[in-house]
């Protein structure tokens, strides 16, 4: 029954004559905000997370992002307990410090969580999450206040280069996950009016470090020229003959 | 696909008389209509984004059947499984089957368009498992026995005083017996309640916004991060979608995602955009082991080649609705299908027949204004004309109505016939006036003037000024 399924669609689909049948057109870059080439990745990146309900904070280094949590925390009356996420644990010190580390999953009402990320989004304030080796993104989505680590050299233009940086295309798969985020989960369904943290996080706050948590350090990514067409192609078969 | 749309004309003089559902309505225009107009002017190059997205959609409709191998090959490639459904019947048995593999009982689901079209929740049940809505939207109507009203906005036909008797009813069994009246607090409640449901479950159901060719990804958009913990904490994720959801590549996928919220909220982009491509791997520290994709037809392979073909380009922003006269006048329960609304009066005959859904390719003033915000430029107007077409050919339109397009085309194709006509008419109409306006006419006209006053009309038809101007502006 299920070949069978498989060949009927198929069947059908090769069968129609198509109406229409645009090319393949090459990828364009759009102006995606208003000051085309703007420059200020780190700038548009901080006015449009704080559009969407983030907070942000700047630190000097990774070893002021412990104390920089203790604020951030009590600032908001939140009890001094945080889970660390495992690719930044061993990077930070938070032994003496005021802040716990806790390290059960955070399933429970009401835990934070401090999680790093694979780079940032000037375009829209948006930083991305990924699986693999020595990360869990289940922290993102489990935790009621979430503080995001984000290296300055982190932050890329546009969406499209995470997948350049993840070199997809040079025959490397696709990580299980990757995630875009942007300010805290929401929900508008009761009466279109919003409300914060609907399942995810209730608040996000985001420390912007000049320092990049990441063993490739603070490289830049290579940006995509306007016009360009970053290795996006039709299959053989599908490409006009 | 269960279709009531034979009682549209009650349902909708019904939902036009309760007052609840008025006020609830009048939500759209801010919530929507407002914020998608400043979110597309925020954008240069919106329109411009919107050509490039009706062009990568219909270059992947015309190469439907190659793009699907392709996905196909990546999805398995990583150790994925995809499994082709020809009908609603064929989706639930394959979904019910992984689901019995995993040992499953309870499922949750994220907000799924298609799981509602082929009724995947009753089919669960009936089969001893028990599916959870996790959208706070669907979450609501899942309780209250109800259908979506809205493809985005699930309960935007309910008030908030309805969402808390709801809850009032259905949460003591897990300790809350309090009537909650702050939204904050309603909300707060049902994610305490959902929170352990989502770490309970087996099987984890999501659908799809868009599925990447080149890469085996399905791809989903949420604001609430449901669908994210759907996907990653149970140990199945199922992804059930329609086999017109993919495009060729990641960067024709952003291209996308730019115009989706921007034309469903207004949002720039949702809080969460999530990429699931293959089961977890093994380094991977979390993640479900067995990652499946469900593609169904259910209609869709038959609209390639007709005249419903661009149809299938919808990405299901729901701007089509939000800007509907109609809808925003009467909800989406009135039009019988899960799919409302213009983009619903075009697809839900496609999918379900068009015998059986009567009403629905009338439901329209083709005012156009669902085409002029389409994100990817679907003439919806043009194919409800199609679809009334259809229906006269098959002669399902009433007789009445059958007799009336006869005696029109009669009048209309003769240029004397139709002035005399014409001017009868006008001086008959001026004669029934009082103060320029008619109160009631007789036989078909009353269907008008029982709601509203007609307008007398007034000097010369256009015919007549056109002439006496010698044909010029």
């Amino acid at each position: 029954m299920a070949d069978d399924s498989r060949a009927d669609i198929l069947g059908r689909l090769r069968q129609a004559v198509p109406r229409q049948s645009a090319e393949h057109a090459p990828h364009r870059m759009f102006r995606t905000w208003q000051a085309p080439g703007a420059t200020d990745l780190q700038g548009r990146f901080v006015e449009r997370l704080e559009a969407a309900r983030g907070t942000v904070e700047k630190v000097a280094s990774l070893a002021d992002v412990p104390a920089a949590v203790a604020r951030y925390l009590a600032g908001q009356n939140l009890p001094a307990r945080i889970t660390v996420a495992p690719e930044l644990k061993p990077r930070l010190d938070f032994a003496g410090g005021a802040v716990t580390v806790d390290d059960a999953l955070p399933v429970e009402d009401g835990r934070a969580v401090l999680t790093g990320c694979i780079a940032a989004v000037a375009e829209t304030g948006t930083f991305v999450a990924a699986s693999g080796p020595g990360r869990d993104p289940r922290l993102n989505y489990l935790a009621e206040t979430l503080i995001v680590v984000v290296g300055a050299g982190q932050i890329v233009e546009a969406y499209e280069e995470i997948w350049n940086r993840l070199r997809v295309r040079t025959g490397k798969e696709a990580p299980r996950l990757v995630s875009f985020i942007t300010g805290p989960s929401r929900t508008a369904d009761i009466e279109q009016t919003i409300e914060w943290g609907a399942h995810g996080p209730r608040r996000l706050h985001v420390l912007i470090s000049d320092e990049t948590p990441r063993p490739d350090g603070g490289r830049r990514f290579p940006r995509i020229p306007p016009g360009a067409t970053p290795g996006c192609r039709a299959p053989a078969a599908a490409r006009p003959p | 696909m269960e279709v009531e749309s034979g009682a549209f004309v009650e349902k909708a003089r019904a939902a036009l008389g309760d007052a609840t559902l008025q006020h609830a309505l009048k939500h759209i225009k801010h919530g929507f209509v407002e914020a998608r107009a400043t979110a597309a002017a925020r954008l240069p190059d919106f329109e411009a984004m919107r050509d490039a997205a009706r062009d990568v959609k219909a270059h992947t409709i015309a190469h439907l059947a190659d793009y699907l191998e392709q996905f196909e090959a990546n999805v398995t490639a990583l150790g994925g499984r995809v499994h082709w459904a020809r009908d609603a019947g064929e989706a639930r048995a394959i979904v019910l089957a992984i689901c019995r593999n995993a040992g499953a009982r309870t499922v949750t689901k994220s907000k799924s368009m298609v799981t509602e079209e082929i009724e995947l929740n009753p089919y669960l049940e009936e089969h001893g498992i028990e599916p959870i809505e996790t959208d706070l939207g669907e979450y609501i109507i899942q309780l209250r026995r109800e259908k979506p009203s809205h493809i985005i906005a699930p309960v935007i036909h309910l008030s908030k005083d309805q969402v808390a008797d709801t809850f009032h009813e259905h949460h003591p069994k897990y300790g809350f017996h309090e009537r909650l009246t702050v939204r904050s607090d309603m909300v707060r409640e049902a994610r305490s309640i959902l929170r352990q449901r989502f770490v309970k479950a087996d099987v984890g159901i999501t659908g799809a916004n868009f599925l990447v060719a080149e890469t085996g990804s399905a791809v989903v958009v949420t604001n609430e991060g449901n669908a994210d913990l759907t996907a990653s904490l149970p140990d199945t994720h199922i992804v059930v979608t329609g086999i017109e959801k993919l495009v060729p590549t990641l960067e024709d996928c952003h291209l996308m995602l730019r115009l989706l919220p921007r034309s469903a909220t207004g949002q720039d982009i949702t809080a969460y955009i999530s990429f699931f491509t293959g089961p977890k791997r093994a380094a991977d520290l979390s993640g479900p082991s067995s990652f499946h994709v469900v593609l169904l037809d259910n209609g869709r392979s038959n609209m390639m080649g007709t005249e419903f073909e661009e149809m299938l380009r919808c990405i299901r922003c729901g701007a089509c609705l939000n800007h509907c006269p109609v809808y925003a006048n009467i909800g989406g329960h009135a039009y019988g299908s899960v799919y409302p609304g213009p983009m619903g009066a075009v697809l839900t005959p496609s999918l379900a027949g068009i015998d059986k859904t009567g009403h629905l390719p009338n439901a329209s003033s083709f005012c156009g204004r669902c085409e002029e915000v389409c994100p990817v430029r679907i003439p919806l107007p043009r194919m409800m004309r199609h679809w009334r077409e259809r229906e006269f050919e098959r002669h399902l339109t009433p007789r009445g109505a059958r007799w009336g397009l006869h005696a029109w085309a009669l009048i209309a194709a003769s240029p004397t016939v139709y002035r005399a006509m014409q001017w009868t008419a006008s001086r008959v109409l001026r004669l029934v006036a009082w103060r320029g306006w008619i109160r009631r006419l007789p036989l078909a006209g009353s269907a008008w003037t029982s709601q509203r006053d007609m307008r007398a009309p007034s000097g010369d038809s256009f015919q007549r000024q056109w002439r006496k101007r010698g044909g010029r502006r």
